[in-house]
């Protein structure tokens, strides 16, 4: 889990936080960089729509399993995420036509194309759960 | 928003003859002692060299009262135009308001970002935590010689948190840094409740220097290591919680 604050400079380290991490767990270098566009398309979107006030974090876990990633993005309920709008960008089908009129919507879809599930709840924070399952016939390769 | 920032929203082509209208903004700011500027240039399609010089102008009337002036929401070819001319080296361009505000605060009131980080205690989680808060003090502008030596104290200390914690049930390893302009606070936080109060103080009295060190011992050597490489080092228990602090200061 990482805490940090809603300030767009931190993303980058955050989300080559993650992707060595996922990577030094034997998940490919394809699944690393894909956990990346994702982490940043979360990080990005919660700092821009969620309008952190200065000061407050946002919360990010990842909890590597053997065949997939979950991922999980806290925002603060005191943030102006507006949850209706969000939670219809998540429940729009893939295949349905979307206007993809805002960056929100396209964000969420870059996501859905990358992940296997995305799921919102709306309980004491507001978070976003993405799980990623680990890709089939992919040789594992080390970033480093 | 900070109330010590004024922003001015520019738009349209800023030519030559809008010099005028842009010096009389600055200096009414100017004049209710407003020092830090905020140029708001999202909507603006052309930057002119007058114009360019006269953001100049202000910026450098703004450093001498100690204030500054950034510019804010560039468009790409803005953005390339104004490096061409070199003036990257003169402005910072920021992406949005938001990151000045952030910038204002991180430069003139001195509270610090805080970032936490909590692993399982596994080393394997090591190398990536020290990575990344050198890369947290690299990107507030610290030396690499500074981020090398914050690498070494986090590896020392999260591997031994991770090394000494209690392993049934497996208790998390948490770091708390707090970084300044000048000075970074490191907490690393294990649980283990056999280390117990003695444990703690056996460690504490090693610190400072109430016991000596022999180099010939296989333990000890990390405290020695993150002692020489820090301003403050101390340890304490909380309950069953082992919390060990670093002050390190910034090399200037």
């Amino acid at each position: 889990m990482v805490d940090f604050p809603g300030d767009i400079d931190y993303i980058p380290l955050v989300r080559k936080f993650f992707a060595n991490l996922i990577n030094a767990h034997d998940f490919s270098r394809r699944f690393a960089f894909r956990t990346e566009i994702i982490i940043d398309e979360l990080c990005n979107n919660t700092i821009k729509f969620g309008k952190p006030r200065i000061g407050e974090s946002i919360k990010l876990s990842c909890d590597i399993q053997n065949d997939q990633i979950v991922l999980d993005i806290f925002s603060p309920r005191s943030m102006g995420v507006d949850i209706i709008k969000l939670k219809k960008a998540v429940e729009e089908k893939s295949g349905q036509k979307v206007a993809y009129e805002s960056e929100l919507e396209r964000g969420i879809h870059i996501i859905k194309i990358l992940c296997d599930d995305i799921q919102v709840f709306d309980k004491d924070d507001i978070c976003i759960r993405v799980i990623k399952k680990r890709e089939q016939g992919e040789e594992f390769v080390s970033l480093s | 928003m900070s109330e010590a920032l004024q922003v001015f929203h520019f738009k349209g082509n800023l030519n030559a003859d809008r010099v005028h209208e842009i010096e009389e903004s600055f200096a009414g700011a100017l004049a209710d002692n407003q020092n830090f500027i905020v140029a708001e240039m999202s909507e603006v399609d052309f930057i002119s060299s007058p114009v360019l010089g006269e953001l100049m102008g202000c910026k450098r009337r703004l450093t001498e009262r100690g204030g500054n002036l950034y510019l804010v929401g560039l468009n790409t070819e803005n953005r390339n135009k104004l490096r061409l001319m070199g003036a990257e080296k003169i402005f910072e361009f920021l992406p949005t308001i938001r990151s000045a505000v952030l910038k204002y605060r991180w430069e003139n009131e001195d509270k610090g970002d805080e970032i936490t980080v909590t692993i399982p205690p596994a080393l394997n989680f090591v190398p990536e935590m020290r990575s990344l808060f050198s890369g947290v003090a690299l990107q507030k502008g610290y030396s690499k010689r500074d981020a090398f030596r914050i690498e070494t104290i986090i590896d020392e200390l999260c591997n031994n948190a991770v090394e000494h914690g209690a392993r049934t049930p497996p208790q998390p390893v948490q770091v708390v840094c707090r970084i300044f302009r000048f000075h970074l606070e490191f907490s690393i936080i294990n649980r283990n409740a056999a280390t117990g109060g003695d444990g703690v103080a056996e460690i504490q009295k090693r610190i400072s220097g109430g016991a000596p060190f022999d180099l010939n011992e296989r333990r000890g050597r990390g405290i020695e290591l993150v002692k020489m490489l820090c301003a403050e080092f101390s340890v304490s228990s909380e309950n069953d919680k082992t919390i060990v602090k670093v002050i390190k200061k910034k090399e200037v």
